[in-house]
């Protein structure tokens, strides 16, 4: 099956999920997002990522590292006056573009972290030590924490994922390489 | 009249000559089926001596060739296969007559609004189901017999419910006609919301000085009985014979005496806020709500009033004794009127959005957010301010505003429905506040603006052009500034598509139109139906606007829906010319589908049964033990519930009679019975629901077969049982909205008895060993459409699921015990000399 077709299976999957056809655009969404209030609407937009899925072209969204702005705050959907589920849209799409591989680096290597050590942002040696200095206990990196986060991983088929995100990436970037030395010769 | 209908059931001894009229309806009904093709099978039924196909029937040739037909081939029975019998059965009742006969001698297949409207996806599917109803109507026509229509007196009177300016131009105009109108208000003063605005849109002229004079003169017409401060608590009876009672509060003023000097409300020493004025302002326990009130009389509020009974304070009464007055009257009690009333205009308007749900806007949290209708008290001349519009916070003036659209409309959480005229207020409101304040910044904060009728674009036009800054995108939230109490407005700017965050002076929230408070009291009270947004349901929402369901009963203004004013009179006015339609005739016709019982057949004839009285909502039926049942027919409303409950069958309902229906559901299921979804459709709520999933082309399955009958309380068991016998797939059984907070049946408890009955039918299919989802009872209301194809599409698929198989393995096994059944049921049509022995075996049977 190639990336068309299932990208086309995964759309039908999320409309029948998702509801954003009564969408009428009235931006709500916009003003109620914290991150797009930040990033002046530039970067992240979730009228506009609505608009795009209606308008059939929500594959383009789904290399953007844009798309992993959304803090799931839910202000949008808490907000909407048509109940449009915008931030369940985004999470879907999240999960649609981790499928296919696209997933941002900086995510992949976030969900290793969480995975390996139980923190988005794990302490680094020398930022437990900065605490001993100051008086703080230093943050504990438990053994038993960290295997059931693997259990859980494992059977979440997460890692399975992460593994095909990666090998996908690798892919990607033999087949640049060989472009760049194609070119190159 | 009783001998019109006795003559009228005399049978036709010849075989029948039945003429088949199939409309193409243009493209709507031929653009999806083949009507030759429908014709010609029509041709081969039985009975049917003479087809034809026309482009459109209605019109005035295809009328024509009806009566032409008819002479020429000696038809005495009319069958057109067109629209619903809900648009064009009148008409072609009229032409039948007009063809020399009786008109009751016509009979019509509903092939486009539950045909090819809703099937254009599934044509040969729909040219099948089209012959189906077809052959059912040519199946009832055999059975049908010549009726004479019922005449009734008319009282020559006008009942008008809400004095707004819709309900006074409705009083005013029966008034002027020369027919006497009872105005009740449930307020102490006629006006409505209307009065209580500055100016209005969007000429910018003054409300209350366009009004006040249309008051005056409702009060002073001689025609009018002003009814004020009360209420309407009981409606009985039917068209052109309503009987009306109407519940007055005391006003504790003689509104003759007083002369509205004031000096009362001098001297009162409570103060509270004033409704009127939003409450923005006050008011002493005796007020005026206005000064342009109507009545121009004071009223003291008894909640506030510090001592009328025991009688403490009275210093009102004292000042106004001193004045030489004597108006004020502590011992002034509760009135109950009742009127006898020909037409009944309904006219309640509508009340502004409570914002405060929306929390987001912080309305009732930040004082300098205020709504729409307390800017217009704030900005009007008359109002608490004497027109200055000032911060509720500091009583500052505002140097900014921003007007927020659509709060409490559009949206999913509150109203889904466009309240219509707030674009147009809003822009009233900001060139008033431009005129007043030249300096202030306005922005109006929208989604879309709604302009849509004569000068009403060139309004907005101006506004632009007066520096009002328009943005489209709908405010998230407002937040407030603690010390200044000024305003953050966020809201997307559509046209950057960027988040923008303003600061205000002040805020106006405005707020959506909703149904007055006590519109589904009322609406009980008169039994006619509220749409979904709570307005009052027109009987068709194109071709009668201002008709209720119920004959007699009119709405008019807001009551139907959120309207401006310019409508509001329009519609005020409609009203009043179909409600004198009614008043000014002697008589008026009622449909003569009443019930008639045959004293032949009726237990109460040699014993006790009442069965039929307790069941009929109108009082029409009296049955004495010892004497046959009987019923009024100018009671009878023409439910059939009396004819499906009684025992011994023993009751007939013209035009809807048991051979007629039951020769109906032959026909319907004569073919593939296994795969069809056999219907009985209620005509006020779920034949009008079916009606509208066609007007608004659903699409759903073709295998749903419907007959119509008035109510629900008319589908009998043996209809249900005879479906099943003949194999049809599912049964289902459909009426108005019955819910816990009431019936919206039209014939008050039809419905209610329906329930039973199906609550019955269900355990006993069940106990019989049938799969459950074979027999269904649902409630869709006229404004259903969408329930109505989600229902059958449901059960469509619910069939497939089941299979073909399944269901003639399970007709077959059921089989025998239907039949028996249907057997015993039929049997009761023998007189009992013994009733209760029967009675007591059979209950002993069913416990056994």
């Amino acid at each position: 099956m190639d990336v068309e077709e299932r990208l086309e299976e995964i759309a039908q999957k999320l409309a029948k999920r998702v509801d954003t056809k009564s969408c009428f655009q009235c931006g709500s969404c916009v003003s109620a997002c914290p991150v797009s209030r930040i990033t002046d609407g530039e970067l992240y937009h979730p009228r506009r990522i609505v608009r795009a899925t209606l308008e059939g072209e929500a594959s383009k969204l789904l290399e953007q590292p844009s798309l992993w702005l959304c803090t799931s705050c839910h202000a949008c959907l808490e907000h909407c006056p048509q109940k449009v589920p915008v931030s369940e849209l985004v999470q879907d799409l999240q999960n649609l573009a981790s499928e296919l591989g696209v997933t941002p680096d900086d995510i992949v290597s976030e969900v290793e972290n969480i995975i390996a050590t139980g923190w988005a942002l794990a302490p680094s040696e020398s930022a437990n030590k900065r605490r001993v200095e100051l008086g703080l206990p230093p943050i504990p990196l438990e053994e038993k924490g960290k295997k059931d986060l693997h259990t859980i991983a494992k059977a979440t088929e997460l890692l399975s994922r992460l593994k095909k995100i990666k090998e996908h990436k690798a892919a990607l970037k033999a087949a640049d390489e060989a472009i760049q030395e194609g070119g190159e010769a | 009249m009783v001998a019109a209908i006795a003559k009228a059931k005399k049978p036709i001894e010849e075989k029948p000559r039945i003429g088949v009229f199939v409309c193409e309806c243009g493209r709507n009904i031929a653009g999806v089926v083949d009507c030759n093709a429908l014709a010609e099978g029509a041709a081969k039924l039985d009975g049917v001596v003479a087809t034809k196909v026309n482009k459109f029937t209605c019109a005035d040739p295809g009328q024509e060739e009806i009566k032409r037909i008819v002479k020429e081939e000696k038809l005495d029975r009319v069958v057109v296969a067109a629209c619903t019998p809900r648009m064009h059965e009148p008409t072609f009742r009229r032409t039948t007559e007009d063809a020399g006969l009786n008109q009751f001698f016509f009979e019509m297949a509903n092939i486009r609004d539950q045909g090819t409207w809703c099937h254009a996806s599934d044509p040969e599917g729909c040219q099948v189901k089209a012959a189906d109803l077809i052959a059912s109507a040519v199946a009832k026509a055999h059975h049908l017999e010549p009726l004479e229509v019922l005449k009734v007196p008319v009282t020559h009177t006008a009942l008008v419910i809400g004095g707004g300016v819709s309900g006074i131009h409705a009083a005013l105009d029966i008034a002027d006609a020369g027919y006497k109108v009872y105005l009740v208000e449930r307020s102490p003063t006629i006006g409505g919301i209307m009065a209580l605005l500055d100016k209005t849109f969007p000429t910018l002229d003054c409300s209350i000085c366009i009004l006040g004079p249309k008051m005056a003169e409702a009060a002073r017409h001689p025609n009018i009985e002003l009814i004020t401060n009360a209420e309407v608590t009981r409606v009985e009876g039917f068209v052109g014979n309503f009987k009306v009672q109407v519940n007055q509060r005391p006003r504790y003023v003689d509104i003759d005496k007083c002369n509205s000097c004031g000096d009362c409300q001098t001297v009162c020493p409570v103060l509270v806020p004033n409704n009127f004025d939003a409450n923005l302002g006050w008011r002493h326990a005796i007020y005026i709500p206005y000064p342009q009130a109507v009545p121009a009389a004071y009223m003291i509020d008894p909640d506030h009033c510090l001592g009328l009974s025991p009688k403490e304070c009275m210093m009102c009464y004292d000042a106004c004794n001193k004045a030489g007055q004597e108006a004020i009257l502590p011992d002034d009690t509760e009135k109950i009127h009742e009127f006898d009333i020909g037409a009944i205009i309904v006219a309640t308007g509508y009340e502004p959005y409570d914002p405060t749900p929306i929390t987001e806007y912080g309305y009732g949290v930040y004082p300098n957010v205020i709504t729409a209708m307390e800017l217009e008290r704030l900005i009007n001349a008359a109002g608490p301010t004497e027109g200055k519009v000032i911060r509720p916070s500091d009583e500052a003036k505002p140097h900014s505003f921003a007007f927020i659209q659509c709060v409490g409309s559009r949206d999913e959480r509150s109203n889904i429905y466009c309240s219509g005229f707030c674009c147009m207020y809003t822009i009233k409101n900001a060139l008033l506040l431009h005129e007043k304040y030249p300096d202030a910044e306005i922005t109006i904060y929208y989604m879309d603006i709604r302009t849509n009728f004569k000068d009403y674009e060139e309004f907005y036009q101006r506004a632009r052009r007066a520096g009002i800054r328009f943005q489209q995108g709908r405010p998230a939230e407002i937040t407030e500034d603690p010390k200044t109490h000024n305003l953050w407005v966020r809201a997307e700017d559509m046209a950057t598509g960027k988040p923008t965050k303003r600061e205000f002076e002040m805020v106006i929230l405005s707020t959506a139109a909703v149904p007055s408070r006590g519109t589904e009291d009322l609406a009980r009270v008169l039994n006619v139906p509220v749409g979904p947004s709570g307005f009052y349901m027109e009987a068709h929402p194109k071709l009668k606007p201002v008709d209720a369901a119920t004959e007699g009963v009119f709405f008019c203004g807001s009551a139907q829906g959120p309207k401006d004013i310019p409508a509001s009179v329009a519609q005020g006015s409609a009203a009043a010319a179909r409600a004198l339609r009614i008043i000014t005739q002697d008589e008026w016709e009622i449909e003569p589908i009443v019930a008639v019982v045959n004293p032949e057949l009726c237990r109460s004839a040699t014993g006790k049964c009442g069965i039929c009285v307790s069941r009929c909502a109108y009082g029409a039926i009296t049955a004495d033990p010892g004497t046959a049942a009987y019923v009024t027919p100018a009671k009878c409303h023409g439910c059939g519930t009396c004819v499906a409950e009684c025992p011994a069958n023993a009751i007939t309902q013209m035009h809807f009679t048991d051979a007629q229906i039951m020769d109906q559901i032959r026909a319907l299921l004569k073919d593939n019975p296994e795969d069809k979804i056999f219907a009985m459709l209620c005509n006020w709520c779920s034949y009008a629901g079916a009606d509208l999933a066609g007007i608004s082309r659903y699409n759903y399955p073709t295998n749903v077969r419907g007959i119509r009958v008035m109510c629900s309380g008319r589908m009998s068991d043996q209809f249900i049982l005879e479906a099943f016998r003949l194999g049809a797939g599912m049964v289902l059984m459909s009426g108005c909205r019955l819910t816990e907070t009431g019936s919206d049946c039209h014939y008050i408890t039809g419905n209610v008895w329906a329930e039973k009955r199906a609550n019955r039918m269900s355990a006993y299919l069940e106990r019989i060993g049938m799969d459950p989802r074979r027999f269904r009872l649902e409630w869709v209301s006229a404004a259903e459409g969408d329930k109505w194809a989600t229902v059958t599409t449901e059960m469509a698929e619910q069939l497939k699921e089941m299979g073909r198989d399944f269901i003639v393995e399970e007709n077959e096994r059921l089989r025998p015990e239907i039949e028996k059944r249907i057997t015993r049921l039929t049997k009761r049509e023998k007189p009992k000399p013994k009733p209760k022995a029967k009675a007591k075996t059979k209950s002993a049977k069913v416990k056994a």
